[in-house]
């Protein structure tokens, strides 16, 4: 993330292609986060499961935000 | 080889072909360049999501490939057939008996029940009265609609009805489902079985092309195309992460 906000400053990096990158990370992330049947009747396993989602959803809001702001 | 670098492919082998498209709005006096020249190719079968900031050009993507817009420039090819050569008319039975398009604010017919809704589709592509009513019984079931079959749309929510605009677009099993925002007033549980009948259409062959902002619902695609100021900014095969970056633990920093 610290690079991405300093990318259009030092010029060390692509911006597009940062946020390319972490998009594809939490959306495979999200990918992962698979939620056995057994879990589903464990209302603290849902709860964490639930609880990652809403994080790389943040995280991939946050991506958005920051490919609108110009360079 | 990049997905991008595919274009090439001969049409019959892809569902979707689209060659340097161009969406120019008018509005006020201005021109409003909505699509900016892309290339794309989606091949039978696939689960393609798109994503965006709003006004990137999602919307209008998915419009233009249902036919429900003209292009400004470029071609479109669905199943081979190249769109502009086609009429209206012709444009409006390559989507009833292969496209299946649900809409962002859901377009149900008001004066019928959700189950006439739902079964109109199948009995307007040729399936009898029975077989549509098989289809859209099971459909109704998977996505929690069964007790409200009888109602009309408007006495549904807006999750419910964005469901049934769901099960509409699938009542003939069409080869093609595009849809814009499918998941987007459903709440978790909701959003869940839509993923789940999402994966199983995709599983029994169907290509699928959505746009959408939630995580979960790109992350159950093969791929996720990203546009940005109606162009392709990215296009990328979805894969699971592993790994101990990639548990819960990790994600939530516990």
């Amino acid at each position: 993330m610290r690079s991405l906000l300093l990318a259009p400053i030092t010029g060390a990096a692509n911006r597009t292609a940062l946020i390319n990158r972490q998009r594809r990370h939490l959306i495979n992330l999200m990918r992962g986060l698979t939620e056995p049947a057994a879990e589903r009747d464990n209302p603290i396993a849902v709860l964490l499961v639930e609880g990652a989602r809403s994080h790389l959803q943040a995280g991939l809001d946050w991506l958005q935000r920051c490919q609108e702001e110009p360079a | 080889m990049s997905r991008a670098e595919t274009t090439e492919d001969a049409p019959e082998t892809a569902m979707i072909r689209v060659k340097n498209l161009t969406k120019v709005h008018h509005s006020d006096g201005t021109d409003v360049h909505a699509i900016r020249g892309i290339d794309l190719v989606v091949h039978s079968g696939e689960f393609v999501a798109v994503m965006g900031p709003s006004g990137s050009g999602k919307s209008t993507v998915l419009h233009l490939l249902a036919g429900l817009v003209p292009a400004t420039g470029g071609e479109i090819w669905l199943r081979g057939r190249r769109l502009g050569g086609l009429s209206e008319a012709e444009r409006a039975v390559l989507r009833r008996r292969h496209v299946g398009v649900v809409f962002q604010f859901f377009n149900l017919i008001s004066n019928m029940t959700v189950a006439d809704n739902v079964e109109l589709p199948a009995l307007l592509a040729g399936a009898g009265p029975k077989q549509a009513r098989s289809r859209r019984e099971y459909l109704l079931d998977e996505l929690g609609l069964t007790d409200r079959a009888d109602a009309p749309p408007t006495r549904l929510s807006g999750g419910q009805q964005q469901r049934v605009a769901l099960a509409r677009a699938l009542a003939n099993e069409p080869s093609l489902l595009l849809a814009d925002e499918p998941t987007g007033n459903l709440d978790s549980t909701n959003t869940r079985d839509v993923i789940r009948l999402l994966e199983k259409v995709h599983d029994q062959g169907q290509t699928i092309l959505l746009v959408t902002h939630d995580v979960r619902v790109a992350s159950a695609a093969d791929r996720v195309i990203s546009l940005f100021d109606g162009m392709i900014v990215d296009d990328a095969a979805v894969s699971p992460a592993s790994g101990a970056a990639s548990s819960i633990g990790s994600i939530l920093d516990l």
